[in-house]
């Protein structure tokens, strides 16, 4: 049975990565097709023509005047996936039609619904409103994954290992050392893994970025929103300083660090990161640095995850797994993502 | 100890302090407990209202879906087996009243409907018994030969659509594997004292499955009759009488069913209750006649063919493909009638104008279709 959370809004591209060409991406073992309509929209609909099968994004296939003709009998179709024209005949069969997927795009996201469409609320889908905002400057990437989307889920739920697999880019001692706290909000839905490091090393991704040296205050606030999107706030401030009362913060530089995990397959994932800062916004060295950094560090994730797929993958059944106290946050997205796969 | 971060009315929070190798898990019922393993941490708090503040375990859920574990699957007559199905981590299991099934999801596009064959008083097993059909299609053999002790499935329901309800006298007319839903309603009626009999029928003695515990626990109340020994069940004597006071409950195959539904229409209505092991999204078949508008002509489309095959045979050309209902492809227009739509491709609003149908699959609500070929 698939390990796929069904019904569930995933990221399937960024904005900007869709225009008025025809553009494809496997979402959870579905073939969509996306293009933005001269009215702005965009479309997202099964890349697989109803007649033969042959994937509308392939060449020779086209967009002609927002409607996609199949590039192998010229069956048509509109941005609404229904189909205008087939070839040498005037009756239309009536289901010559493209499912047609519920989609949003906000927070610089394009995200699409994968399951029974009457179930898609798009309040549901979790914000990021920082990644659009101009008090924010964002870099961003795309890595495929060649490993299961719950390996990443563990990844990036347990940051000690920072230490270890990143030691030298984001990674110091302390970030495997300190407290934490767990928090599962059953009815939002979300997970929470918050370590406050008060005194710690300042590691290169952040001396760089921000200026500031010798000892800091890190807080890394873990926001889980399964399946998809994962959300890391981050605070750098000089040791000793604390956001206001009010929740002003004048002294600290905050990097919001999302990532939105899609699985592509059962066996792959699509890893989309995103910086975004509320510092030097307009010093492209900064983003040029941030961007090269997290790339190295996602990458550095991503050789070890598909190690660890092609490992597991022959593995026999049973083998064993053990979880001590750093994988808690982990087993509680676990718990939430089998929870999901189970209903859907 | 970090300051909580979310102050929602269902937050579990677990607080770890380095070194003292110890975990805190806070429930939001505000239950406390310790913990070295995260793992029997989550089980702990996850549980609410389980084992928190001595809350006695959840009564069993309503219907719903659970991945049970096959705990025994033992083979109990030529070419049946019954399994026991149990939740992973004993928990109890949904209640249950005679004549009632659960929908096994033995893959993503085969679910199948078998009734509860145990003891519904038992919350921590459901027991179904499944025939082989080699000429079925694909579900018993899925659980024959791929299903086996140890593995999980996902269970649905349960569902009754097959009641129990209050009489004086019961006759319970049983063919081959339509014995289970009836197993549980002899406990019941026996129970309470009631005036009841069984007439069970099967291919053979050894293919008929509970045959031996039913003769030895209701020695006075069960006929067996093997169909090699004594032939086909005797109806017409059977239901001969028209009695007030008796209910029927009648499961087996739909040759049986048609038999016994034909030979009580003149018993008084709502007496007979049958339960059918056909699969609900096909329902029942019954014949009907279409009108070809373009070519002419009338045609009878009988219980077991389709449309399709009766307009082919009477030489009209229709494309076709899938013949499953799932590819379109023989779309078509209907002019008059209701038709019964069982295909997978039209939208509700679409079947609810009735103006088309995919007449490889579909069948007729109304006497006769008048149909645009």
């Amino acid at each position: 049975m698939t390990a796929i959370a069904r019904d569930q809004w995933y990221v399937a591209a960024y904005s900007s990565e869709i225009g008025p060409e025809l553009f494809a991406r496997t979402i959870c073992g579905e073939p969509v097709l996306f293009w933005r309509t001269r009215g702005g929209q965009v479309t997202a609909m099964a890349d697989r023509c109803v007649h033969r099968r042959f994937p509308l994004s392939q060449a020779p296939s086209r967009l002609v005047d927002d409607q996609v003709v199949c590039g192998y009998h010229g069956f048509t179709y509109g941005s609404d996936g229904k189909c205008v024209a087939v070839p040498g005949q005037t009756r239309i069969p009536r289901t010559a039609r493209l499912l047609s997927y519920p989609l949003v795009e906000q927070d610089s996201l394009v995200w699409v619904f994968i399951g029974d469409p009457k179930l898609a609320d798009a309040s549901r889908i979790p914000r990021a409103a920082y990644l659009d905002s101009p008090d924010y400057t964002t870099v961003r990437g795309m890595e495929p994954l060649r490993a299961r989307y719950a390996l990443l889920v563990d990844n990036l739920l347990d940051l000690s290992h920072e230490t270890y697999l990143h030691g030298g880019y984001i990674g110091t001692p302390e970030v495997a050392s300190t407290p934490i706290t767990t928090e599962v909000d059953d009815e939002a839905g979300i997970v929470y893994v918050s370590r406050h490091m008060d005194n710690a090393e300042c590691p290169p991704f952040y001396s760089k970025s921000t200026g500031l040296h010798g000892r800091i205050t890190r807080w890394q606030d873990i926001e889980y929103t399964p399946p998809c999107l994962y959300k890391l706030h981050s605070r750098i401030a000089p040791v000793g300083s604390v956001p206001n009362p009010d929740g002003s913060d004048p002294d600290a530089f905050h990097v919001e660090v999302v990532y939105a995990i899609t699985p592509e397959t059962e066996h792959s994932t699509h890893d989309f990161w995103l910086v975004a800062r509320d510092f030097a916004l307009d010093d492209d060295e900064v983003s040029a640095f941030l961007a090269a950094s997290n790339r190295t560090v996602v990458l550095q994730d991503v050789e070890a995850l598909t190690v660890l797929e092609r490992f597991i993958a022959t593995e026999a059944p049973g083998a064993q797994e053990l979880s001590i106290n750093i994988d808690t946050g982990g087993l509680a997205a676990r718990r939430m993502l089998q929870r999901m796969s189970a209903v859907s | 100890m970090n300051r909580p971060l979310v102050s929602g009315k269902r937050v579990y929070r677990v607080h770890w302090v380095l070194g003292a190798d110890r975990l805190l898990a806070i429930c939001h019922c505000s239950a406390e407990r310790e913990f070295e393993d995260p793992i029997e941490l989550w089980e702990w708090l996850l549980a609410h209202p389980v084992g928190h503040d001595g809350t006695p375990a959840d009564p069993a859920p309503s219907p719903l879906e659970l991945n049970l574990v096959v705990q025994r699957k033992e083979t109990i007559a030529d070419g049946v087996v019954r399994l026991t199905l149990r939740h992973p981590d004993g928990r109890p299991l949904p209640a249950w009243e005679p004549g009632s099934h659960v929908d096994l999801v033995l893959a993503d596009d085969l679910v199948r409907q078998y009734s509860l064959c145990g003891d519904p008083s038992d919350s921590s097993a459901l027991h179904v018994a499944v025939l082989r059909e080699p000429a079925g299609r694909g579900g018993s053999r899925h659980v024959h030969d791929t299903l086996t002790a140890g593995q999980q499935v996902r269970v649905r329901g349960p569902r009754n659509h097959f009641r129990l309800v209050e009489a004086k006298r019961y006759l319970f007319i049983a063919g081959g594997i339509g014995i289970t839903p009836i197993l549980p309603m002899l406990d019941a009626v026996s129970a309470s004292g009631r005036d009841w009999r069984l007439v069970y029928g099967g291919r053979t003695r050894s293919a008929m499955a509970f045959r031996s515990e039913l003769e030895r626990r209701f020695p006075g109340n069960v006929e067996i009759h093997p169909q090699d020994e004594d032939g086909l069940l005797d109806l017409p004597t059977l239901l001969a009488e028209p009695s007030d006071n008796t209910v029927i409950y009648c499961c087996g195959p739909e040759s049986l069913l048609a038999a016994v539904e034909q030979r009580c229409e003149g018993w008084p209505a709502g007496v007979l209750h049958v339960e059918r092991f056909t699969p609900k999204a096909d329902g029942p078949r019954e014949a009907f006649e279409i009108e070809l508008a373009q070519t002419g002509g009338v045609l009878t489309v009988p219980a077991d063919r389709s449309i399709l095959d009766v307009v082919e045979q009477a030489g009209v050309a229709v494309l076709s493909s899938c013949h499953e209902g799932t590819c379109g492809t023989c779309e078509t227009g209907v002019l008059a009638g209701a038709p019964d739509h069982r295909d997978a491709v039209l939208t509700e609003e679409e079947r609810q104008a009735g103006d088309a149908m995919m007449i490889c699959v579909s069948r007729s609500c109304s006497p006769r279709l008048v149909l645009d070929l």
